[in-house]
């Protein structure tokens, strides 16, 4: 069995398969979120789902730790089939139903946190607080629902252009501050290592 | 980046963040290629990143789980996969000490000449018995019994001479 901190595709990849339970336990409610949300129909997310998870699979032993976290590692094939799931049906999911979605969840911009979900996903939190409420909305519409720019203007009465501005700017910041992070990360590894040495 | 481009840094930027973390369509008439290639792949990979974590960020707030229908199938494919994996492993060339396992018909031929080995060995061993088997009490040669025996010789020459 492994522990809640340690990395379960290298196990997969060498070919435990209890290690493929605990990977469903601890990354298939995230992999869920992201395709119930950006597939237009239940259907669809399931296959999509599962494509995913295929490919985490076939794809376990390409992870880095040093790159990225296994969470986010997760979470970038999943947004990349999902996203081309998406141009291959050439459409997005109803609107509506996400707008909706968007209220009754809380989505209205304010990013709490009740679960961790790794060390990159607590960093664009934190960015996403020092943003506006209108500018977390964006990124959150964009990102986690797969909602288009002009749509997003259209349901906020927000002028394109802002949209598409906060968008790439908290991205950017996101990014930035993650690229921070991880060469901080990599200076203090160095500095121990000549310590040790 | 290249300044051959007709499109600005802002709007290449744009253009890549719409297909890598905001999966739009590139707008009419763009080529992703050309837009791709004028950033570096770790570039395109940082802006993955963030969107990602901007995802688990957001799907954090959520406590969803997988259905139970979804999780046995999902579950069913990884083991699939995880014994495939085992299985390379387990065929890959071992660090241990090699051991030699002969095929079958090496294994029918060893057997063949291990045969005979057996069968030279036990002629061996009975060719050593016979040879140290006592015979018949040696008779002990005296002067007399050769006198005798010289008798007996000359008698019988001077038997044919005559």
């Amino acid at each position: 069995m492994s522990t809640a901190d340690q990395n379960l595709l290298p196990l997969i990849a060498s070919g435990d398969q209890s290690a493929v339970e605990d990977c469903l336990d601890r990354y298939g409610g995230l992999v869920w979120s992201l395709a119930r949300r950006m597939c237009p129909t239940r259907d669809e997310a399931e296959d999509a789902v599962q494509e995913i998870f295929i490919e985490v699979w076939k794809n376990a032993g390409r992870f880095d730790a040093s790159i990225a976290s296994e969470v986010t590692f997760i979470a970038v094939i999943a947004r990349r089939r999902l996203i081309d799931r998406r141009r291959r049906a050439g459409r997005r999911p109803d609107e509506s139903t996400i707008i909706e979605e968007t209220i009754r969840d809380g989505g209205n911009g304010d990013v709490e946190a009740s679960q961790v979900v790794g060390e990159e996903a607590e960093i664009a939190r934190e960015v996403m607080r020092e943003l506006s409420e209108e500018q977390q909305r964006v990124l959150q519409l964009s990102i986690f629902y797969g909602q288009s720019h002009e749509k997003i203007a259209r349901s906020t009465g927000l002028p394109l252009g802002t949209v598409k501005t906060h968008a790439r700017r908290g991205l950017i910041r996101v990014r930035d501050l993650l690229k921070e992070r991880r060469a901080s990360r990599l200076d203090g590894s160095r500095d121990g290592s000549e310590v040790s040495s | 980046m290249s300044d051959a481009s007709p499109y600005s840094r802002d709007d290449l930027l744009d253009q890549m963040l719409d297909v890598v973390a905001f999966g739009s369509a590139f707008p009419a008439g763009g080529s992703p290629s050309e837009v791709m290639g004028r950033f570096e792949t770790s570039d395109v990979q940082e802006f993955e990143h963030a969107a990602a974590a901007v995802a688990c960020a957001c799907a954090a707030r959520e406590a969803d789980s997988l259905p139970r229908e979804l999780r046995l199938r999902c579950a069913g494919a990884g083991r699939a996969v995880a014994q495939d994996q085992r299985r390379v492993h387990s065929a890959a060339p071992r660090q241990t000490p090699l051991r030699f396992t002969p095929k079958r018909s090496e294994r029918g031929a060893h057997a063949r000449t291990g045969s005979l080995g057996w069968l030279a060995a036990a002629a061996c061993l009975l060719i050593a018995a016979v040879a140290a088997w006592p015979r018949g009490a040696v008779e002990e040669v005296t002067p007399e019994l050769q006198m005798a025996t010289l008798i007996e010789t000359a008698e019988d020459l001077t038997r044919c001479s005559a």
